[in-house]
């Protein structure tokens, strides 16, 4: 007898082939929608191989306790060709509850991911810094100007000196006025070597352009020249 | 950190060995300053340059028209542009991207300030191209 699997009434030799492109790009909008993903899609299926591109919103959803880590690094580790990681609405600074385990989470991709968009994020300049250090193979950088820095302790502001490889961060780095302003010096800790940067023209804008000039192909200056406000 | 002026910023010349296509938009005319004052000034040298594309945004109105007629910094963005175009070793294509809006009902006049017949002429002499889109 042949099981229901294998009874269908309409074709379904297209739904393998279709996988790549259908999954090719996943957004999880909340915390509950990735426990759904887990609990319905079984790791070691491959299906998580397909996803390219992934943006993971949090929104105050998320919850990183250790035990949980456990329980999902495993999904995480499955996404094994995820090239383009954005987070959404992440708060990446040491007043969040087991903050310390974010590279855990995120440094599953580190063997693929070369894009990293983060938006509406809050972050510490550590935390920053600890996410371009996690991704060896990252090229492109986003943070737009709804993400802001966070300094709830003085750790938060220790950067370190940069061990990584110094053959990427070769592609794209597009920052809004404000972020350029607080994570610059995290930025220019890294070894930048970016072909195409987005940025406005100001104190800071003029700074990364002058370290990014030996490799920049396409410069591109968002808005009007402006002046910087005064840091509160 | 004090609040600083961007006027107040002293733009050091770069070299761009690399550099291929320089972009940024321009809205209301008094932009024309910036471009005078930062973003050209910026440029020591970019010899490998092949685009300069020039987005004027939907702010521009018909209005702006005549002032910019009159604008004394559109001589030094003419001469800047040239200087540009006879830096590099190939031709370097001046995209000129108008978005139009219900407060400019056409794109002509604009093409017809920022590329008027003199500098045209002088560009087309540095190795330049105009391109309208």
């Amino acid at each position: 007898m042949r099981d229901l699997k294998s009874c269908s009434l309409t074709a379904r030799s297209w739904t393998c082939r279709s996988q790549r492109y259908i999954l090719e790009s996943v957004t999880i909008p909340s915390f509950d929608h990735l426990l759904k993903w887990t609990s319905e899609i079984d790791p070691t299926s491959g299906i998580s191989s397909y996803v390219r591109t992934i943006t993971l919103c949090d929104n105050h959803t998320w919850r990183f306790s250790p035990d949980i880590l456990a329980r999902l690094e495993h999904y995480f580790a499955s996404f094994d060709r995820l090239e383009c990681l954005n987070l959404k609405g992440f708060h990446l600074h040491s007043g969040i509850r087991h903050g310390e385990l974010i590279p855990e989470w995120f440094g599953q991709f580190r063997n693929t991911l070369r894009t990293l968009n983060l938006e509406s994020c809050s972050l510490s300049p550590s935390a920053f810094q600890s996410i371009l250090h996690l991704f060896p193979l990252l090229d492109n950088v986003a943070i737009n100007d709804d993400c802001h820095a966070v300094i709830d302790t003085e750790g938060d502001r220790a950067l370190e000196r940069y061990h990584g490889d110094v053959a990427h961060f070769r592609g794209s780095l597009v920052t809004g006025i404000n972020t350029l302003r607080e994570f610059l010096p995290c930025l220019l800790m890294v070894p930048l070597q970016f072909h195409r940067l987005v940025c406005f023209f100001n104190g800071e804008g003029h700074q990364i352009v002058s370290v990014c000039a030996p490799t920049l192909q396409i410069l591109n200056f968002e808005g009007s020249p402006v002046s910087s406000p005064p840091i509160p | 950190m004090a609040d600083r002026d961007v006027n107040d910023i002293q733009v050091d010349p770069i070299s761009f060995p690399e550099l291929r296509v320089f972009e940024f938009w321009i809205g209301e005319w008094e932009d024309v300053d910036p471009m005078v004052n930062h973003y050209f000034p910026l440029i020591e040298s970019a010899p490998n340059l092949s685009t300069i594309h020039i987005e004027v945004t939907e702010e521009t109105k018909d209005s702006d028209i005549p002032f910019l007629r009159d604008s004394s910094g559109w001589k030094e963005v003419d001469l800047q542009l040239c200087r540009l175009a006879s830096g590099a070793r190939g031709t370097v294509t001046l995209v000129l991207d108008v978005v139009l809006s219900p407060e400019l009902s056409d794109r002509k006049d604009v093409f017809g300030i920022l590329a008027g017949s003199q500098f045209l002429s002088e560009f087309l002499g540095a190795g330049g191209l105009i391109r309208f889109k």
